[in-house]
């Protein structure tokens, strides 16, 4: 299941997470084993936002989709892409990941996501 | 070992000052799912005690550790406070309130005048560095000696990473000790190590952003990877190493939560989970029976008549048997939990049912306490620890004993062949509709709750998965015992002090037996002596069945004329009017008012109350249906049992709080009696006014 798209870095040394740039998409609208970069949390309470942040999903890090829809389980790989590898998994309602903003990883049809549904 | 605390700063040595009773208090604090309690349960195995943090809904356990080494100076002993897992300390919920005050010695397990803690063990997942080390930060910056305990190091091997524990001391300036719970090693070390804490070097910043890029730069340089240069060759050997789960985890995962799926598989395990506990429950529950059952007999028989052998025989005896009846489910329940929980599969379940209870303002976690209350209500409401939410929690105990549990059910076999005999179909209808009604009850009470008592923000559905694991029995079978005693200990006690009450309200003011009564038992001994003479063997033990018969009608007769002037008795007739709208006589109030001590004790009232049948009725047997059913009000003439009367205490049992050794249970768990009371007065007073509607509108609409 650890396609090659695994592999690509996504994060310049230094190994510390930084906000991506690019096309904003929510990461309800990437497809299952796909991986982004997360750029904003979106939660209407920043109480949330304190919650999702602590329990690793925060912007910079990137994330891997297993499944989308009601619920949606998403990998989150940590911010590095020099060998910290710290995978957790984090299961969430499908209206919380539509508020979860992403860019797509490199090579992946960046630029021609939308902040759509 | 203590010399280290000399290293300190000056400012600093008071953190770490000899506590006035010779005990150091270290909390333990990690996220979760990072093996905290299996770490807990190695390091204090059953020593330690179990409570709740003083006026919350959160466990306490409170763990002995011991210093390995004699004839060392400092204190003996740690005394390990196990914390609920939390992902960071200054979130705004409770359980990192709970943690924020410990740290701070605002909060202690027993309300004991409590300072600052002696030292902290921050808890560490080896496989996942940045995140956890956040906490470690949050733990950092408040200056207080510190260790780190790096759990699951072997797990980490195993996915081919390399901690570099040196290089992670240096950079949070504390002592850093690789363990794994699972194996014990490393355990020792970090016992001499937490005897040993010391206030950190290096205080790391205080803004939460900030922390959060600390943690990811110390993770990766302990990692290995340097700041600069080889990261894109680390990546090419250890990034792959970042999914090592991938397969299986990422097959199982959207099967088990998909609604098409993971319901049906849900359901299988829940039928799996009820079937084992009812199946392998009852044979020690039967062999508690006989135990008491005996014990009740030996009394009766060694001691002499009188207000002690009552005592002991109806109300000690009892009580305790009372008790002890419901461990056996209890710990079964929290041992196929606990397995449950620790593979991983009850995170799955909480995401998948969360959908389902939502709506009435429940998180997806309520759910196996839920079902688990259609057993007993008892270790459903034990079982609510596994909500997240206080307030979620709350809600769940409150509603729990609305679930049909199985003490209703011979009250429900009773009633339902009254209304519908000979019909199995209907009977069987009415069952299920007793079941709908219930949970319907329950679940909109949970609403209600939600929405003005409980008011508040739900917490938003958002839960780690844990990887999927083998179970541990050692932990399953900690929990479990944990539980048993915590039951035994808190409810068993109260539930015993109910039941010398209620004994007691239901056997004085004593009374002399009635003539006809005297009169039966007369007869009953002439009998015996006519059929002890008779030579002819089929009239003797026919006479002689007779005689038993006649004397057990006198029994019955005397118990139901004290029932009558005992103080419940006297409490039935004072409160038919309260219960008369509902259509019921003083007799059926006394039915009611006994089943207190536990519904099914309803049934063998109503037998003694209506002299009828065995003074067990089984509510299976057609005659003793039939005798119940022709029994007449005091008049001689109106039917105790009319259908209007019958529906009417069909919901009255599946509303109404009936249950004491419940409200005991619902106080403890819920840290405060007040919750029990609220508990009683809505679910009595929901079961009051279905009743009355009930009973009014049959009679309204014609039937009797």
């Amino acid at each position: 299941m650890s396609d090659s798209s695994a592999n690509v870095v996504l994060n310049p040394p230094g190994c510390v997470a930084e906000v991506p740039t690019g096309a904003l998409l929510a990461l309800a609208g990437l497809s299952p084993g796909e991986i982004a970069h997360v750029a904003t949390l979106g939660m209407d309470d920043p109480a949330d936002n304190a919650l999702l942040r602590a329990m690793g999903l925060r912007p910079g890090v990137r994330v891997r989709v297993i499944r989308l829809g009601q619920p949606s389980i998403v990998e989150v790989l940590g911010a590095e892409a020099c060998g910290c590898a710290c995978a957790s998994r984090i299961g969430l309602t499908k209206e919380l990941a539509a508020k979860v903003m992403v860019v797509r990883g490199e090579g992946q049809g960046v630029g021609g996501g939308s902040a759509a549904r | 070992m203590s010399e280290r605390v000399a290293e300190a700063t000056p400012s600093e040595v008071s953190a770490r000052a000899m506590p006035a009773d010779g005990v150091l208090h270290v909390p333990l604090l990690g996220n979760p799912n990072t093996g905290k309690t299996t770490l807990f349960n190695a390091l204090c195995g059953l020593r330690h005690k179990t409570s709740n943090f003083p006026g919350t809904t959160q466990d306490a356990r409170i763990g002995t550790l011991r210093r390995a080494m004699t004839g060392d100076s400092g204190a003996p002993e740690i005394h390990l406070i196990d914390l609920p897992g939390i992902y960071s300390v200054e979130l705004d919920q409770s359980e990192a309130e709970v943690c924020r005050n410990v740290l701070a010695g605002r909060l202690s397990p027993k309300a004991e005048p409590f300072g600052d803690p002696e030292g902290v063990c921050v808890v560490v997942d080896a496989t996942n560095l940045p995140r956890n080390l956040v906490l470690v930060g949050e733990v950092l910056r408040r200056r207080l000696p510190t260790v780190v305990a790096l759990n699951m190091m072997d797990l980490a091997r195993q996915q081919g990473r390399q901690i570099n524990l040196r290089t992670l001391e240096e950079q949070l300036g504390c002592r850093v000790i690789a363990v794994s719970a699972r194996s014990g090693e490393g355990l020792e070390e970090l016992t001499a190590a937490l005897f040993a804490a010391t206030v950190p070097t290096r205080t790391p910043p205080g803004v939460q952003a900030e922390l959060e890029l600390w943690a990811d730069r110390i993770a990766s340089r302990a990692l290995g990877a340097s700041a600069g240069g080889l990261v894109a060759e680390s990546v090419g050997s250890t990034g792959t190493a970042a999914l090592p789960r991938a397969s299986l985890t990422d097959r199982l995962d959207p099967i088990l939560v998909s609604p098409w799926t993971g319901v049906p598989i849900f359901a299988a395990i829940m039928v799996g989970l009820f079937y084992t506990i009812f199946s392998v429950a009852h044979f020690p529950m039967d062999w508690i029976d006989a135990i008491f059952a005996w014990t009740t007999g030996w009394i009766e028989s060694h001691l002499p008549a009188g207000i002690l052998r009552d005592l002991l025989s109806q109300g000690v005896v009892a009580g305790v048997g009372a008790t002890v009846i419901f461990v056996p489910q209890i710990c079964l329940l929290f041992f196929l939990i606990s397995l449950l929980e620790d593979t991983g599969y009850l995170a799955r379940a909480a995401l998948l049912m969360d959908r389902v209870l939502r709506p009435f303002g429940l998180p997806g976690h309520a759910f196996v306490p839920l079902l688990s209350s259609h057993a007993c209500a008892l270790p459903g409401i034990m079982s609510a620890r596994v909500i997240p939410d206080p307030k979620d929690r709350l809600a769940t105990i409150l509603v729990a004993p609305f679930m049909t549990c199985s003490a209703r059910l011979p009250v429900y076999v009773l009633v339902t062949s009254l209304l519908f005999r000979d019909r199995p179909l209907m009977a069987g209808l009415a069952f299920v509709g007793c079941y709908a009604l219930g949970a319907g009850a329950g679940l909109i009470s949970a609403l209600i709750a939600r929405r003005t008592l409980l008011k508040g923000k739900s917490r938003p559905m958002v839960l780690e998965l844990p990887t999927y694991k083998l179970p541990s029995l050692r932990t399953a079978a900690i929990t479990t015992f944990d539980r048993g005693l915590v039951f035994l200990k808190n409810a068993g006690t109260n539930i015993l002090a109910i039941c010398i009450v209620l004994w007691w309200l239901g056997s004085y003011p004593r009374v002399t037996p009635p003539p006809e009564a005297e009169v039966m038992r007369q007869q009953a001994v002439e009998l015996r002596q006519i059929g002890e003479a008779e030579t002819v063997p089929e009239k003797k033990t026919h006479t002689l069945e007779q005689a038993g018969a006649q004397s057990e009608a006198a029994e019955r007769l005397i118990a139901a004329h004290a029932r009558e002037h005992s103080y419940v008795g006297r409490l039935g007739k004072t409160l038919e009017p309260v219960f008369r709208p509902l259509g019921y006589d003083w007799q059926l109030t006394i039915g009611v008012l006994t089943s207190f001590a536990a519904r099914e004790v309803f049934v063998s009232t109503m037998a003694v109350v209506v002299r009828a049948g065995d003074a067990d009725l089984d509510p299976g047997d057609a005659g003793a249906v039939q005798s119940v059913q022709e029994a007449t009000r005091s008049d001689g003439v109106t039917p105790i049992f009319t259908t209007a009367t019958c529906w009417s205490i069909l919901v009255y049992f599946v509303l109404a709080m009936q249950c004491l050794p419940t409200l005991a249970v619902t106080a403890k768990e819920s840290g405060s009696a007040k919750w029990a009371l609220l508990q009683f007065v809505w679910m009595s007073g929901v079961a009051y006014v279905a009743a009355l509607v009930v009973y009014q509108a049959l009679r309204l609409s014609g039937v009797a």
